[in-house]
């Protein structure tokens, strides 16, 4: 099984611990000392505190139970309505509690006063329940915004003519960009469209097909725009062709891609313009790209002249599960594609 | 699709002796990390928690409800804290141990023999033990030298290889055999002009006595030359990828020329061979799984333990043979590829046992010869 490597998680701040152990009878004192250093929360000695309700429905911990350190929130999840409920709404709290100060702050807050605005909200710009938990998941912090907040950022996308279904869809491929700061978000926008010369409906076209590009730094994106462009030799047209059909590739690593691109042209004898045309081939993996040409080549169907039979393109070349390439493509059976690979 | 609707139980299934060929531009390490995380990755899309299995459908239906209403029944889960979504994935990479015996350099490709899990590890020790004979595509390419015997280093000298023919490059190779056919005696720790030499030689390959000695080469065939580029197969012991680039620059040198070498491929790894090897797109649970269980017929003992032959001076009896195993494979080369034991006996080393009998019966008249001139030539 695997370990619990999570931060270590208080349960309660001291101080406020200390001041609520003046309060203590001495009972529970005993009962305290009694319970240190025991790992299951749910001992048969804490329920005389809680006796007066149902297990189940408490939400409020014991003392004892808070004031013993626990390495994760797996023990208290048993007891916990609020965090069952999160749980219930596909929230992954393993990934969410390797985020500083976020598994406090779900042991503190109530399911239906502090979190259900945040769910309501999320609704409310029409995004399904089934992907809220992907968003929380990815994205903790959200549990710490207030909804104004978010309903002012919301409403700066609505004002930059963005649909609500477009922002939904947004917000669940990268839900950071909730937290983003509309000023912030204003002066990304404005750089997309100054670097590459876009159009406002481009714009809302490259957030829309790729908004991980929104919290993505600025420089890092001009810097691989200068590099491709020197040492690749992209015009500026062709520049923006690739940001409109693939802006991922702005996100990756900028030499690997002029290692792929030096193969595309010198080996495999493709120009710019071909290149250009399925962009997203210099963001695949190369040893894909040099198995499957050469694989090709040993076969004669290595034919990327759109002009001539047999032609294959880019992507049929890079895209697809080896089955289905050596079904559509190479007309062979896989087999023969991997004993091919064995001999290089 | 996995055929496995349990994580556990394909978990346990992974102990044993995994055979890989290994892509060129890897590392050994990258190509271990890249294994623990695929199998991760598998292993935890099959269903790990006891809720997964007992009523997936009703877990289902709570988590796609339309409504925001969280009036979800509950009663299809009882502990919510042993949830996948509470307890996370149940695998983690350092869950997996591989260990690998002989493992390749960077820039070559080939076989590569590793051992998952305990009983994997304990296989890949008496493997390791056993040294297996590795057989290797060595290609080089004459014209330049350069500071570490690779295309792709500083270039330290250009030459002509006008005058470099296959018979010249043929006679290089068997000259070199021969003298590693002396340092085979040497380090097998028998003398060359007893008689036990002469049953060892007779019963099949002599192995070093010790691991990580000088290499042994055994065999040294020239398959393919079109000038500049040519292709040694080279059966060897105890080699390492430097040593095979280093040897084929000595090569060129013997041959008034130099040359690089541009890539090792091992095409065999005893009783490992390509038809074993999974590439890297087939490193999936499945075939890995069914790989380790095709293997498991090759940890025999017989087969484990040959390698402690060289160390044994009293030699089983001359009709104990182990020609019985031999499966003749048709390789992607084309050449016959026979089993560990038998291929020196019978394929195309017959005739370095002939060659090394030969070698014997000349020097038997001449015993009483001073053995310095034998240590004075070393091999190339």
């Amino acid at each position: 099984m695997r370990q619990q490597d999570s931060n270590l998680v208080e349960a309660e701040e001291v101080d406020n611990t200390v001041s609520v152990m003046d309060k203590m009878t001495q009972n529970e004192l005993s009962d305290l000392n009694m319970k240190q250093g025991v790992v299951s929360v749910h001992e048969k000695g804490i329920e005389p505190h809680t006796s007066s309700d149902e297990v189940q429905n408490v939400d409020e911990f014991t003392l004892p139970e808070l004031s013993r350190t626990s390495m994760s929130l797996v023990p208290y999840v048993k007891r916990s309505l609020t965090l069952q409920k999160l749980v219930m709404l596909g929230v992954d709290l393993d990934k969410v509690q390797r985020v500083k100060e976020v598994s406090e702050l779900l042991l503190k807050s109530d399911f239906k006063k502090d979190l259900l605005p945040l769910f309501k909200f999320l609704s409310s710009i029409k995004v399904p329940v089934k992907d809220m938990g992907k968003i929380f998941t990815e994205n903790p912090l959200l549990f710490k915004e207030n909804v104004q907040n978010l309903e002012l950022r919301v409403g700066y996308m609505i004002h930059k003519k963005f649909s609500l279904k477009d922002i939904a869809s947004m917000a669940i491929r990268c839900s950071i960009f909730l937290l983003m700061d509309p000023h912030k978000l204003d002066e990304k926008l404005g750089f997309l469209q100054n670097t590459f010369q876009l159009t406002g409906q481009e714009v809302r076209h490259v957030a829309m097909t790729y908004p991980k590009i929104l919290p993505w730094r600025q420089e890092l994106i001009a810097d691989v725009r200068f590099h491709i462009k020197e040492f690749i030799g992209f015009s500026d047209s062709e520049l923006k062709e690739i940001i409109l059909k693939e802006p991922s590739l702005y996100m990756n690593n900028k030499n690997a891609m002029v290692k792929r691109f030096v193969y595309l042209h010198n080996t495999m004898l493709l120009d710019h313009h071909q290149v250009v045309q399925w962009p997203g081939v210099l963001s695949s993996r190369m040893f894909i790209i040099k198995t499957r040409h050469m694989f090709l080549l040993s076969l004669g169907r290595a034919q990327y002249d759109p002009c001539q039979e047999n032609f294959v393109s880019l992507k049929a070349l890079v895209t697809g599960t080896d089955q289905e390439f050596c079904h559509n493509v190479a007309k062979c059976d896989v087999n023969k594609f991997y004993d091919f690979c064995k001999t290089i | 699709m996995s055929r496995f609707n349990w994580a556990p139980t394909a978990y346990k299934l992974l102990n044993g002796v995994l055979c890989i060929y290994k892509p060129d531009q890897t590392p050994v390490h990258m190509v271990v990390e890249s294994l623990k995380s695929r199998l991760c990755k598998d292993l935890n899309a099959l269903p790990c928690y006891q809720h997964e299995i007992l009523m997936p459908s009703k877990v289902k239906e709570n988590l796609q409800e339309k409504s925001l209403s969280l009036k979800v029944d509950p009663s299809g889960i009882e502990d919510w804290s042993e949830h996948r979504l509470v307890l996370g994935d149940r695998y983690e990479e350092t869950d997996i141990k591989i260990h690998f015996v002989d493992g390749i350099s960077k820039h070559s490709s080939g076989v590569l023999v590793l051992g998952l899990g305990m009983f994997g590890r304990e296989s890949v020790e008496m493997i390791a033990m056993s040294k297996y004979l590795r057989v290797y595509h060595v290609k080089g390419r004459f014209g330049w030298a350069t500071h570490n015997f690779s295309p792709k280093g500083r270039i330290l000298q250009r030459t002509s290889f006008k005058h470099v023919t296959t018979a010249k490059l043929e006679k290089v190779c068997a000259a070199a055999q021969a003298a590693h056919t002396r340092e085979m005696y040497r380090l097998s720790g028998v003398n060359p002009d007893s008689q036990e030499a002469y049953e060892m030689a007779s019963s099949g390959i002599i192995r070093p006595a010790e691991r990580k000695t000088s290499p042994v080469l055994y065999s040294i065939k020239c398959i393919d030359f079109q000038p500049p580029d040519f292709t040694l197969e080279i059966h060897s012991i105890n080699e390492s990828c430097l040593f095979l680039r280093q040897f084929i620059h000595q090569l060129a040198i013997k041959l008034k020329t130099t040359a690089v070498c541009t890539a090792i491929r091992r095409i065999r790894y005893g009783t490992f061979n390509l038809q074993r090897a999974l590439v890297r797109q087939q490193w999936h649970l499945d075939n890995i799984i069914d790989n380790i269980e095709s293997n498991n017929e090759l940890l025999t003992p017989e087969r484990l333990l040959i390698g402690h032959l060289a160390e044994r001076v009293q030699l089983p009896p001359p009709s104990h043979q182990y020609i019985g195993h031999s499966k003749g494979n048709q390789h992607l080369i084309g050449e016959e590829v026979t089993d560990d034991f038998s291929d020196f006996a019978k394929s195309n080393e017959k005739e370095l046992i002939v060659d090394s009998k030969t070698c014997l019966s000349k020097r038997m008249p001449s015993q009483n010869r001073d053995p310095s001139d034998t240590k004075s030539s070393k091999p190339l």
